[in-house]
Formats: structure tokens, sequence, C-alpha cells
């Protein structure tokens, strides 16, 4: 029952991002993904100048300053940018936010604001009301663990495989609240590209996070005098609950916000300050963030058995395929509007002449341009019953308008279910129909109540319920379109803008790590309608983002390398046909879950990549489902992604032969430096303001933090596992561990031997 | 030094002989006799720190290294070996105590272009790293630098003992003979903003720190010194002192009282009502005499692991442990110094719960690594080649 059950802990705020952005490859494919390296090939090819031989010199002035790189047509002709990007001195930190600054009326915080024990009576004097929300990071120095967590993509490269590494989530502190250390770490879900109707880009999407900590005694809860403490130690204690549930969504991002939403120098306003600031900081060594911070709201509660750890589950709707909500006074509507026609809401220049006063204090306002269509985000729903309430998650589901957060009127909606196409609205307890008004799902409620609405229904439906699709249907007034393979819009032939995908399959294991010829399994959780499916089957199908630009994501032919071999289940071969291209071969696995509903996938890597493995669950008896030959739908498919890092287990002979041949520490030096450390003093420059990575003798000074944080237990979750890219690979990381281990005995002169464990290719 | 050529010194007054009577009623203020008893007298500095009188012992020590307390002649400790000319880099053995190396030509030629004194010391501040591996940046945008330095019965047990290179601490550790330092060892560790030949910088911290004529050596990426040296003056942020009147050494660390003003750091552990008293005793006798050493005070002082209820107890300096001090024990850390034929140096990097950090309270077992006395500058040391 997740956190749509009670009781519920409701929290807002901010969350900080401050990834490194000097491999986000969105302009120039500066960095060579696959092997993890600087992509050489592609300076060569358009004529940069950037050399193994110069790139000391050479790099750092290209990479922070406004670049055209002519690309040909077919690749989308001249391209403009900085190479870094926004944050190229990020530090890839993630925190929410707990910034005030008086003098500008600036409060930004992250807090409790309420919660629900019984339904229909909000909580709203609680001492917990009012405690900070804190994610931390693991220790570094200080022995206890402090903000922040760190934000690292399993492909850099891509828009659907986030991370969020952590120690704990706390709430409040001392005598009152909760510290629950990392179970695992989150994974960014259902991102919605057309959460806001007027921020651009990445500003405009949203992501669900989910964590979940299981009852013991590294949980630790001081109910104090909280009754919502209370009411949740009583679900885990009463033996129902198997510990707690934190789920948030995180939206409305806003980048450029240095002063705003923290205290940082300097305070670019756009990207056009950052040549020039980027240059001024290499040069005095006060390396500066630029981080992006998103609105925050989120959910506690108790977590339930069954429930994956990571991943919402429940009753699952999402937009029907290319349907959309429009806005008839966009520029460009969806459709020619009529004249006269009421304004949805505000103008987008009205709400870009609001230059203060929101929620928190003043912002560096981002420019507003508006887009004719959004689509409506995954959204969750729970049918209890015993008590004829369905509980519906709203975190991800509905736009705003712009920064302010102030939620786009689409009206009513009718809450039902589709019957063999027909849709039935449900009837509430109260007598009349169920519709969710917009005063349920706007700004004010979205916020107070943690996303979640509960509408209580008459009794006797649940029958309905269970045997049909839930489904949301809009006013007939509300433009809702289906858009064609050209792109264009057209009227829907119906006002469905959600509905039930009645199975599921979902896995707590994405962002998985592979070396060299390396296996692993995971499991995935089947389940039909929030329920486990024994029985049913998966096809799963490989996708592969074709090199270090973010391209299409489509099926791995049969014929190619496979960068992932699954080892267990019926192999068979399908033909798909991926977006604007001819139909092709790609071979595809199906399993079956067992009595639990989980299906459990054994893998090896076979070359470097980052496939993205696509769940498609049917049931006994039903036809395989159609796959798709693109990886498009990240914002509804049910998938894992993983990367298989460089293969250069050679490099362990090639380390162990130059220093037996020569006991010099200079070329040894200049073996790591050259093969594995450059990347990271190029791509990462906020390692200067620790360790500077192309300074022998601060590396070795830091020998002893630099072993300890490469070490193999550290990469799986520490959110201090170096590199915090978590590209080293086993490879590289065992030269690293040769050649420190060379530095802890200040280079001996006599030679060193291969590792016994060193797996062989 | 005996007590009257201490008196003297303690005025800055080597010569003449003939001090003037109010600077001699100043110097009444300080118990010199004391001083050196509690620095000279292993024994007598045991007693003191074992019946409450470790403050005490801490301030005599820093008094006695600083002497004279006034004027521009060189300190106590200056005179002693920096670590630079005792661990050589191809692990020879170094010269004589009294025969210290003088500074490189390039760096006295480039002295006497900037003005600087060149009959006063000028000291090599080789490092800019913390024991943790990172660096403190100070005001204004420099790292701030590091000196270790030892006294003559450091430097003699080391060279006795052939421990200036590697192979001499490999053959103890296949002995298995412990480094076993006399109890009239000193080391220091001291930290310094670079001035450099900045007037401006000067300006602001002259009447402020000690400074001195300082210099180091420009390397590569690679390490390969390029024979460039940054020459100039370096104000004095920190000061560590240890000396062994017990076997686990006394550990004391002393701050300038403007280094939160003009580094990037700041003190995270509370300096001790006692110490705080001490400091103030004697930081006003200090300000009688007119010694810029009246602006430094001691952070605290360490010789135990844990405290009667078997909490670690903890030391730290800004300016050397800036980003560890909630987890620095001085006498934890150094109590794992050792040295393991198959591994090397101990790691001082302590993994734990996902992060790392550092020993505090009773030491880990260190088995194979053979005790290096709590002297981790001995991991200075260099093959012979």
């Amino acid at each position: 029952m997740s956190v749509l059950s009670l009781p519920r802990i409701y929290f807002t705020g901010f969350i900080c991002w401050d990834p490194a952005t000097g491999n986000n490859n969105d302009y120039f494919p500066t960095y060579d993904d696959e092997q993890a390296a600087l992509n050489w090939a592609f300076f060569q090819q358009f004529d940069i100048n950037i050399t193994p031989g110069n790139f000391q010199t050479t790099f750092r002035p290209w990479v922070i300053n406004n670049q055209t790189v002519n690309f040909p047509p077919s690749q989308g002709g001249p391209v403009t940018g900085i190479p870094g990007e926004w944050n190229y001195f990020g530090g890839n930190g993630t925190y929410f936010v707990q910034y005030t600054d008086p003098s500008q009326g600036i409060d930004r915080r992250s807090l409790i604001t309420g919660g629900l024990i019984n339904p229909g009576q909000p909580v709203s004097s609680d001492p917990l009301i009012g405690q900070p929300v804190t994610l931390l990071g693991d220790p570094f120095g200080d022995p206890q663990p402090r903000p922040p967590g760190r934000l690292i993509d399993n492909n850099p490269v891509s828009v659907y495989s986030s991370q969020i590494y952590y120690n704990s989530i706390t709430v409040g502190g001392g005598s009152i609240g909760f510290s629950a250390p990392r179970d695992q770490r989150m994974q960014s879900r259902f991102i919605n590209f057309t959460r806001n109707f007027n921020l651009t880009a990445a500003g405009g999407a949203s992501v669900t996070w989910q964590a979940c900590f299981p009852a013991g005694p590294n949980l630790k809860i001081n109910v104090g005098n909280s009754a919502l403490l209370s009411a949740l130690q009583t679900a885990i204690t009463g033996g129902h609950a198997k510990g707690i549930m934190v789920r948030f969504n995180t939206y409305l991002n806003l980048y450029f916000q240095n002063g705003y939403f923290n205290n940082v120098q300097p305070r670019p306003k756009s990207a056009s300050d950052l040549p020039a600031a980027y240059a001024a900081a290499l040069q005095s060594g006060n390396l500066f963030s630029n981080p992006c911070y998103s609105r925050v709201v989120g959910t506690i509660g108790p977590w339930y058995a069954d429930e994956l750890s990571t991943c919402p589950e429940g009753r699952y709707l999402a937009s029907p395929p290319n349907t959309f909500l429009c806005n008839p006074r966009a520029p460009s509507p969806c459709w020619p509007a009529p004249a006269g026609l009421a304004e949805m809401v505000k103008s987008a220049h009205q709400a870009s002449m609001q230059t203060s006063a929101g929620i928190g204090g003043p912002i560096n306002v981002p420019v507003a341009r508006l887009k004719p269509a959004a689509q409506l985000g995954v959204t969750l729903i729970e049918f209890d019953d015993k008590k004829n309430v369905l509980s519906i998650d709203l975190l991800n589901t509905f736009p705003e308008w712009f920064w302010e957060g102030e939620k786009v009127n689409f009206k009513d909606i009718q809450v039902g279910v589709l019957s063999n196409g027909a849709f039935t609205q449900l009837t509430s307890a109260s007598g009349p129909k169920v519709t969710l008004s917009y005063a349920q799902y706007a700004q004010q409620n979205y916020e107070k109540a943690g996303g979640v609405v509960d509408l209580p229904l008459a009794a006797g439906q649940a029958d309905l319920i269970r045997n049909g699709l839930l489904a949301f249907q809009a006013d007939p007034s509300v433009w809702v379109a289906v858009q064609d393979d050209d792109g264009k819009m057209h009227p829907s032939p119906n006002q469905i803008i959600l509905t039930e995908t009645p199975l599921t399959a979902q896995t707590d294991r994405r962002g998985i790590y592979l070396n060299e010829n390396e296996t692993t399994a995971f499991q995935i959780s089947v389940k039909n309608k929030g329920k486990p499916a024994p029985g049913a089957s998966v096809l799963i199908v490989k996708y592969n983002p074709p090199d270090a630009l973010a391209g299409p994501v489509n099926a791995i032919p049969a014929q190619g390398p496979q960068v992932v071999n699954i080892t267990n289940g019926q192999q068979t071969v399908i033909t798909v046909t991926p977006d604007g291209e001819s139909p092709v071969q790609t071979n595809a696995t199906i399993l079956q879950a067992n009595a639990n509903g989980m299906v459990t996938v054994n893998v090896k890597a076979a070359n470097p990549g980052f496939p993205v493995f696509v769940f498609y669950p049917y049931l006994a008896g039903q036809p395989q489902p159609a796959a798709t030959g693109s990886f498009d739908e990240v914002g509804t498919a049910m998938f894992t992604t993983i990367r298989v890092l460089t293969y250069d287990d050679a490099f362990v002979d090639q380390f162990v032969q130059l220093w037996n041949s020569t006991l010099d520490p200079v070329q040894a030096w200049n073996f790591i430096y050259s093969n594995i450390l450059y990347l990271y003093d190029m791509i990462f420059p906020v390692m200067l303001r620790f360790v500077p990575l192309g300074d022998r003798q601060r590396v070795e000074a830091a020998i002893d933090q630099v072993l300890a944080l490469i070490a193999p237990n550290y990469f799986p979750e520490s959110t201090l596992a170096m590199p915090i890219t978590r590209d080293l690979s086993r490879g590289k990381r065992t030269v690293l561990e040769l050649w420190g281990g060379l530095v802890k005995r200040n280079y001996p002169p006599q030679p060193i031997s291969k590792p016994v464990a060193q797996p062989s290719a | 030094m005996r007590i009257g050529h201490l008196v003297l010194a303690l005025l800055g007054l080597a010569l003449p002989l003939c001090a003037p009577s109010v600077a001699t009623a100043q110097a009444q203020a300080i118990n010199t006799a004391q001083v050196e008893k509690l620095t000279t007298d292993s024994t007598a500095a045991r007693a003191a720190i074992e019946s409450g009188g470790a403050a005490e012992v801490a301030w005599s020590w820093f008094l006695w290294l600083n002497m004279p307390l006034t004027g521009s002649a060189p300190k106590t400790w200056e005179s002693w070996r920096a670590s630079s000319t005792v661990y050589l880099p191809n692990g020879q053995e170094p010269p004589p105590w009294g025969q210290t190396p003088p500074p490189p030509a390039a760096v006295i030629a480039q002295a006497q272009k900037l003005g600087l004194n060149t009959n006063l010391p000028f000291h090599n501040l080789d490092s800019d790293v913390q024991s943790d591996g990172l660096a403190l940046r100070d005001r204004f945008n420099q790292n701030v630098r590091y000196q270790i330095l030892m006294n003559q019965d450091t430097f003699a047990y080391i060279v006795q003992n052939g421990i200036y290179n590697v192979n001499g601490q490999q053959a103890m550790a296949q002995a298995n003979k412990p480094t076993d330092f006399p109890p009239s060892a000193f080391e220091l560790k001291t930290s310094w903003i670079w001035i450099g030949a900045d007037q401006s910088i000067f300006n602001q911290l002259n009447g402020k720190y000690y400074i001195v004529n300082a210099y180091y050596a420009l390397v590569d990426g690679s390490g390969k010194p390029n024979g460039l040296y940054k020459v100039g003056r370096a104000a004095l942020t920190g000061m560590h002192i240890i000396s062994k009147p017990v076997p686990q050494w006394f550990w004391v660390t002393f701050q300038n009282v403007y280094d939160a003003q003009y580094t990037e750091a700041t003190n995270k552990l509370p300096i001790p009502p006692a110490v705080m008293q001490a400091n103030q005793k004697y930081r006003n006798q200090l300000k009688s005499l007119g010694s810029i050493f009246a602006n430094y005070q001691l952070m605290g002082t360490q010789w135990q692991f844990v405290d009667g209820a078997g909490k670690p107890l903890l030391l730290a300096n800004s300016q050397i442990e800036t980003a560890f001090q909630q987890a620095s024990s001085c006498v934890t850390c150094h109590a794992i110094a050792g040295y393991s034929v198959t591994n090397g140096y101990f790691n001082i990097a302590k993994q734990q719960n996902g992060g790392i950090t550092y020993y505090t309270g009773n030491p880990p077992q260190t088995n194979g690594y053979n005790p290096l006395d709590f002297v981790w500058s001995l991991k200075r040391a260099q093959w012979q080649r």
C-alpha cells in the first residue's frame, strides 16, 4: 500500500543538483563514454587542436568557451555552445536545501509540512511539522555523515538513468524525528519532459524518486510527542509494515540561481556569463558551483511486503500513446483557436514579468517559452476495498504553468474505469460522480498533501475497479490532441488523458555496472493491477545508444555486438522497426515469473556500452507484446540500464611490464596519468580543489585516501567512491592499486607482480 | 642552553650584556627556569603532565622553542633540521648535525634581488598537503604550506639507526626491531601563509604573525624539479610540537589567533578551559614583552587515547588538520605509524560507514607493521638508488 496508505507525513522544499557537466555531451561528444576517455577522434575529425600531446594546455581553454563545430547536415549541422556546459566545476553533490537569507527575504528550507493519520483529517499541528528533511552523504574526514549525496548517471549521456547515492535520510533530529540509513540508492523514475508549460529543456522535466528503509536496529525513530511518528512506528511495530518509504518528486528545475539558493560567488545569470567566470575561476583557483535547483514535494509512509524499494508501484496509469493536453492560447496552438477563446491561464508574457515574491523569495527568473501541449506523467493509484477509498499519487501527474508552481487548470477531471473501451465514471461516497477537481490537484493542495488525493467511493464498486482499467477523462471543453507520426496534432477521438497499464514489470536493480566479461543477476517484479503476477512472462529487448552522442537508442541488431548477453530464459529473435528506419532483427529473451511474481535475469557483459533492457510483460494466454524498435518512451517504459565499463584489463600487464623494465617512478606516474587520471583532470576540474590529478606530488600525498575510495567494496553504494562518475574499469582500478602499492612503499627499486586475484579476459 | 643565556635570549638581547631594567622586570614575569626544565628535562615534564600541568608544559615548550621571544634573531627551532635535509631523494646519509646544507644558490640570488636579509634562515616549505591529502587555501588564493623539523636527538637517532632511507626501515622491520626514539626527541610541524614578495600580503600580516624567509622548489606535473624556486616570506599560522616525556609522546599544538581571518579554516574543536586559562596567562606575559608570539594560542594537548569514560580524546589544528578536525586524535593517528615490508606504510584513512575518516581513541591492531614510534615523518624516507 506504499505511501498511499496511512499514516502519511508530507514534506516540501528544494533539492540541489550539482553535477559536473564536462561529460554531458549535449553539444559535442567531448567525452568518449564507452572508453571513458577524451574523444580524440572527435577532436581530430573537426580540426580541434586538442591532442594527447597538448591537452593539458589546450583542453580547458576550449571547454570553457563558446565553440562552434561544423557538423555535417546528416549530424544536424553546425552547433555552437560551451562544451563544459553550465556547471563545469560541479562536484555531483545533491541535497535537500536548507538555505535562508533574511536580508533578501529568502527562506528555502526543506521541511515537514503535515500529515494524515485518519482519512479526511489532515494533521496540521504536530511537533514534527517544521522539522528539516536532510539527505546525507557518506562521511569524509568527519566521522558523521553530512550532505551532500551524489547525483550520478549510469549513462552520462542519457536522460533516463540518474541515480541518487546517499548515506541516509534524516527527519528532524535529537528528541524527535528519524534517521534512516540507505538500503539501496535511488533511481529516477517516470521522467516527464512536459511537466512545465513555460520552462524549456531539462528545466521543464520532473522525476519521481523513492527510497525505503527496512525496520531494524539501524532505523532509528524518536517518536517524542509526535502523533505522526507514533502512527508510523505503530504501522511497523504492529507487524504490518516492513519499514519506512520516502517518495518524492523533483520538478520545476531552475538554473543559474547562485545568490538565491546559496551564497556562492560568482553568480552567472546565464550561459553568456560563464566563459569569463570559468576563466577567472581557473586563474584564481576559486572554483565555483553553479547548481540547478528543483522543487520537492514528498510523502513518507509505511513500506509493505511485496513492494519494491526504489520503484513506486501500484496501479499504473500513463498518458495514452501520443496523447497531449493542449493550450489553445499558445503562440502555435495544436490547431487554430477560435476567436475569443478564454485563456487557459495567464499568458507567458505575464508570467515572465513576475520577478519575485514566489515561494521562498526571489529567484533569477528564467525566460518563459510557452509550449503548445503537455502530457500527464505516470500516476499511481491504490484502492482500499475495505474503506472504499481511492488514493491517487499525483506527485508526477499535472504540469505547472511556470516557476511559481501554479498548476495548469484542466478543469474537473472524471475518474472512472474503462471496460471494453467504455468509460464508466465512479460514484463517490457522498453520491455524485467522482471528479478530481482543479482545487484537488492545484498547487496548494498538491504541496500541502504530498501530491496525494484520497477519493472516498460509494460501496459496491470494488468489482468494477478490480476488473476494469482505471482512467481519467477530461471535460469535453479541454483540448485533447493526438500526435501523428509527423508530429502534427489532431483532436483526439476521446477525452481519455490517463489510462491504466495493468501489467507492470519493474526492478530495483536499475543502474547496473559490469566489468569486462562480468556476470550478475537481477530481479524483475511483475504485477497485474498492483498485485504479484505469478506465471506471467516478460519479453526483454535490448537497446543501445550508438556512440558518445545522445542519439536514438535503437534495438541492438542480432548480428551486431550484443554489449550484454542474457544467459537464461528462452532466447528468440524478433523483428522491430527503429524510429525512421527499416525493420531489423534483434535478440530477445522470454522469462517467466515465479510464484511470487519475480523474474530472475542472468546477464554477462560482452562489450563496453550502455544497454537498456526494456521489459514487456504479458500474461499466460496473451500474445507476445510488440516491442518498439527504439527506446523512446523513457517516461513510461519499464526498463533497467547497464553500463559495461571499458575493456582494459590488459592495462595491468602493460603497467607491470613498464615498472619492471624501468623501475622509474616518473614513467610509472606518466602511465597512470595518461591512461587514467588525465580524463578526470580535464572533465572534472572540481578535483583541483581537493587533489589536483595532474600533480603527482598531490596525488601521492593522498594515496591513502585514493586507495580507500577506489576500493571495490565502495563501488556499489558509497557517495565517495572514486571517481564519482563510476567509470573506472576493473583494469584501470587494478593498475591504480598497483601504483598505489608502489607509492605506499616509496617506489622500491624492485619488480612487481600482477595481482593473483586479477581476473583475466 | 643554560639559564643565563636563556634569559638573554628571551629578551632578544644576546648582546650587549647590559639589559635595560624595564625589560628585565618584564622578563621576570615568565618563569624561565621552569620553561627550560619542562623542555629539557623529560622526567620533570612527565611529572607535570601526569599531575595536571599539561598546558604549562606545552607553553614552556613553545616559549623555549621561540626564544628569543622578541627581536629579529632566529628562534631556537629555526636551527633544527628540516626533514628535507634528512630524508634525501636517493636515500643517501644526510650531512651531520651542524652542517645543514645551505639553501640553493638560486634561492639566495633571488632573495637578494628581493632585498631579503640573507643572514637569516631560509625555510624550505616543501609541502602544501595535509595528512588527509587535501590542501588548505589562504585568503590570497594560495595553499597553506608546511615544514617538518627535528631536534638534534631526533636527528641523531635517525642517522644512528640508518632509517633516513627505506632500506634502513625495512631492515629494522625484517629484524622485528621497533623504532624507539629517546625521551629528549622533539619534532615540529609548522604551517605557513605564503607571502612571497607580495607587499600587500606582508602589510596585512606583519605585526600579527611571526614572519620568516622561505622558499620552495617548483616541480612539473610528474614531480620532477624544474630548477626554479619560489622565494619570499611566509607567516607562521600553526605549530605542532611533540616530544617524548611519555612513551606515547606528548602532543601540543599552537595557532595564530588571526588564522580564521586569513585562511579558509575555522576551529571545530573547543579549547579546554584549563588551556584557555594558560593562554590568558602566557599571552599576557608575551604581550607585555611586545612579543609577536602573544598572537599565538595553545589549542590543546594530548597524551592519552581516551578519557576516563573511554571516550576518544581529540586534538586538532585548523591549519594542519582542516577537514578532519572532528576525527583528529594526534596520538591515535601516530600510534599506527608502521612499516610493512610487503605493504609499505600503514594506511591512515579508515573506511567507515561508506566513507573515510581517521582513527581516534584506542588505536587499532597493526599486525604485520613494524612500529615507527609515532613518527610518521619517517614516511618521507626514500630508497637508496
